[in-house]
């Protein structure tokens, strides 16, 4: 029975090819776009949940300044050793690292630019890449002995320059020459690949900065809930230093900060991009009334011949059902497709861009345009079943 | 002629009710969302071309970091210091130059905490630096005067929901355990990250937060007659000289708000360029409606060219249809994101961003209007040229 109705929901379909095409194209268009921005977004956040768990949730952050944001171009109240030690004394706190981090120049031949330095003690920069699973990719990382030595990302070796820097090749750094002896693996994204790190003590040399730090990690004991030693790390911290000038945030907390802001720009995106998807059931609806219309002699005949109005309103529904099915089968594909280029464009540009592509969602994209287009024949359907025999015999 | 065209378009839209709606409908949900998107864009473009106005395009401004980032995140930063002032006080076309120090600080009152910026504010240089440095108007109380001391000026925040108890003149605020006496209140700069502003005397200030000689920035004012574009490269220039670095970025405001404009323009192409993936899709539904109408008129075409109808006829019946399709699902689509913007526009009142609100200049509703005829009349030119080629005989037998 069923198998009948599919057959003759398709006869219809192809008898009228062009409009069937079409109707199937404007659900298509609206899938594709849905499917690949879906893709892209999801992609994103999976990247960035990826990355903070990679460092550890059992990580805590403290930074300069109230807000997390320094005191704009001012070292008041910078975070210093004296609060590392105090910091690391806390209860419940593994071991802790601080870095101390700026802006300086970098040249190689004729070539000079502006980039990140980060000063990290040896031991701590192993070990913090370690968590990561970054490796060097050439070289070694930094040694206690190390003066102007300088491991770098992997986008300073290849891609910053004209010329690639080669292991044992020569940069200048704020005036200063170095010696490349480690080249960093990607770690997927420009701005971290465009870093450099030397030890702390060239670091606050070369900054002049004997005392301060930037920001600090600090690493819970397993088994300690990281928000609760995040609490003890501020109140300590606060009574050393006299005042809260200072941040203190889990890798949870970021997490969710950033799972937000990420959550807004798909529900934006993905919910213009809907307004499409509603327009191309209009349109399935427009011509399935069309259909309708056309075959009310059709409709007529089958009621004369025993169809009930169930069968007549299955018929239909199967009919929209299948346009909402094909635009969606077709979208689906052009939009993977779509968000498959523009990660290629992002590997051009030096981002990995990481795409959300599972099972769930092409079941999910495929479940709704099909739903789309049967909620879109419900009416029309409806009015054929309803049609007299007689009357539409007549027509 | 074109008169009869039109009727006769209008007619058949008319018999066929059901589906010239919803194709109708298909153009103007695609229009109105585009209409409202755009209205939003406009409103903000038009806002920040005000702050930036008013502050005035020939103000300079001087951040430490690479390209300006005020060492944010903790980064250590060569900090602006006294130093680059007198560098920057010698450069030609130089009038003033207002050092600034920015930073979060928890303010305390009655027992309540809150958090927002503290603004440093060289009130040792002139009277009244707020209004001649920033642009925007003290309404309450008065500016700072050169004297002052534990004086602060407060953004309309602090006045409304920033504490319970909403501050007013002579209310005390605490900062790190000083004390300092609202003298004045800011106009509304329309967003809640400088109305949360809170300006406090330079000498005061700078032992609240513990600096010495280094600021977050200068404002820099070029001498009247001066391009305060070759000014800022001036500055530009002998800052590099004396820092032996670029590690700090020279802005006008003309160039700021230019780039500004530039990111929103990106932003906006990009939504209003999604939202018109549904307009495609709009198109698409008339172009379909089209076909279905030239198929069901074949034997109508047939009489028509029969009687001395040419091909440029049925082709401008047929196009005029379709346009007319477009255009009043645009002016639908008008008036209805005209209504959602400013739904939109009451919403981002009430969330505390009164700057969104959209602009409904005449441009916007030309445009769409304009736009969605065209969508219509391009639709159309596909299934339009069928129905100028069918051949006469063959369309009056078409059953």
């Amino acid at each position: 029975m069923i198998g009948e109705y599919f057959i003759i929901a398709v006869r219809n379909l192809t008898r009228r090819g062009l409009r069937s095409w079409l109707t199937v194209l404007g659900v298509f268009i609206a899938v594709a776009a849905v499917v690949s921005l879906i893709s892209i977004t999801k992609g994103l956040e999976g990247y960035m949940n990826e990355q903070f768990e990679r460092m550890g949730t059992d990580m805590v952050m403290i930074l300069t300044g109230e807000g997390g944001m320094g005191s704009f171009g001012v070292s008041a109240g910078a975070l210093t050793e004296r609060d590392a030690k105090v910091v690391d004394r806390v209860r419940g706190v593994d071991r802790t690292m601080s870095m101390l981090s700026g802006a300086t120049t970098i040249e190689y031949g004729q070539e000079k630019y502006v980039t990140f330095i980060i000063g990290v003690s040896p031991k701590d920069i192993g070990f913090f890449f370690h968590r990561m699973g970054i490796d060097v990719s050439a070289g070694r990382m930094l040694n206690p002995a190390d003066r102007s030595n300088i491991v770098i990302g992997s986008r300073i070796a290849n891609g910053y320059f004209d010329k690639p820097v080669p292991l044992r090749g020569n940069l200048v750094v704020d005036g200063h020459r170095f010696k490349v002896v480690g080249i960093l693996e990607s770690m997927g994204n420009s701005q971290d690949d465009s870093q450099l790190y030397i030890t702390k003590d060239m670091a606050r040399e070369l900054m002049d900065k004997p005392e301060e730090v930037s920001n600090m990690i600090a690493i819970v004991r397993p088994g300690l809930d990281p928000a609760k030693v995040a609490e003890d790390i501020k109140e300590e911290l606060e009574d050393f230093r006299g005042q809260a000038d200072f941040s203190v945030q889990t890798a949870n907390q970021m997490m969710d900060l950033m799972g937000g802001i990420m959550l807004a720009i798909q529900v934006l995106f993905v919910g213009v991009a809907s307004i499409a998807l509603v327009v191309g059931g209009i349109g399935i609806m427009n011509t399935m009334y069309t259909s309708v219309m056309e075959r009310q002699r059709e409709i007529g005949i089958l009621k004369a011949v025993g169809a009930r109005n169930g069968d007549i309103l299955a018929i239909f529904l199967i009919e929209s059902g299948l346009l909402g099915l094909v635009g969606g089968l077709l979208g689906v594909g052009v939009g993977l497709s779509f968000a498959l280029l523009a990660q290629a464009g992002a590997g051009a540009a030096g981002f990995i861009l990481h795409l959300y592509i599972t099972p769930g969602l092409i079941g999910t994209a495929l479940g709704f345009s099909f739903l789309t287009g049967s909620l879109s024949g419900v009416m029309p359907a409806w009015q054929a079943a309803q049609l007299h025999p007689v009357e539409s015999l007549r027509k | 002629m074109i008169a009869d065209y039109f009727r006769i378009a209008f007619r058949n839209l008319r018999s066929r009710g059901t589906r010239s709606f919803l194709t109708v409908l298909g153009i103007f949900i695609g229009i109105a969302s585009v209409v409202a998107l755009m209205s939003m864009g406009a409103g903000l473009q038009k806002y920040m071309d005000e702050m930036y106005s008013k502050v005035g395009y020939d103000l300079i401004m001087v951040l430490p970091g690479v390209g300006g980032t005020m060492g944010a995140g903790g980064m250590a930063i060569e900090p602006m210091t006294s130093k680059d002032q007198k560098v920057i006080e010698r450069v030609r076309g130089v009038d003033s130059v207002a050092p600034f120090i920015f930073t979060v600080v928890t303010f305390e009152r009655s027992g309540q905490e809150t958090r927002g910026y503290l603004v440093i504010t060289p009130n040792h240089l002139m009277d009244g630096v707020i209004e001649r440095m920033f642009g925007f108007e003290v309404e309450q109380g008065r500016d700072f005067l050169r004297s002052d001391r534990d004086a602060a000026v407060v953004g309309v925040a602090y006045t409304r929901d920033k504490f319970d108890k909403p501050v007013r003149l002579r209310s005390k605020v605490d900062v790190r355990g000083h004390t300092f006496t609202v003298v004045g209140v800011m106009e509304d700069f329309g967003n809640e990250q400088d109305n949360s502003n809170f300006f406090v005397p330079w000498k005061k200030g700078k032992e609240v937060l513990g600096v010495g000689d280094e600021v977050s920035m200068f404002y820099v004012r070029p001498k009247k007659g001066f391009d305060p574009q070759k000014v800022a490269d001036e500055v530009k220039e002998e800052l590099e000289d004396s820092r032996g670095k670029e590690d700090f970025a020279v802005n006008t405001m003309a160039g700021m708000a230019e780039m500004a404009g530039a990111a929103m323009l990106a932003i906006q192409g990009l939504i209003v360029g999604m939202a018109a993936i549904s307009l495609v899709v709009g198109g698409i539904g008339i172009m379909n409606t089209m076909y279905t109408s030239v198929l069901e008129r074949t034997p109508e075409i047939g009489i028509l060219k029969a009687v001395g109808a040419r091909n440029g006829d049925i082709l401008a019946i047929f196009l005029i249809e379709s346009g007319m399709l477009g255009t009043v699902g645009g002016i639908l689509g008008c008036i209805v994101g005209a209504g959602l913007g400013l739904l939109m526009g009451i919403g981002a009142t009430a969330a505390g961003i009164p700057a969104m609100q959209p602009d409904l200049g005449i441009h916007l509703w030309v445009g769409a209007i304009g736009f969605s005829f065209l969508v219509g009349s391009i639709s159309g030119v596909l299934p339009a040229l069928q129905a100028a080629n069918l051949h006469p005989v063959e369309a009056l037998r078409y059953e």
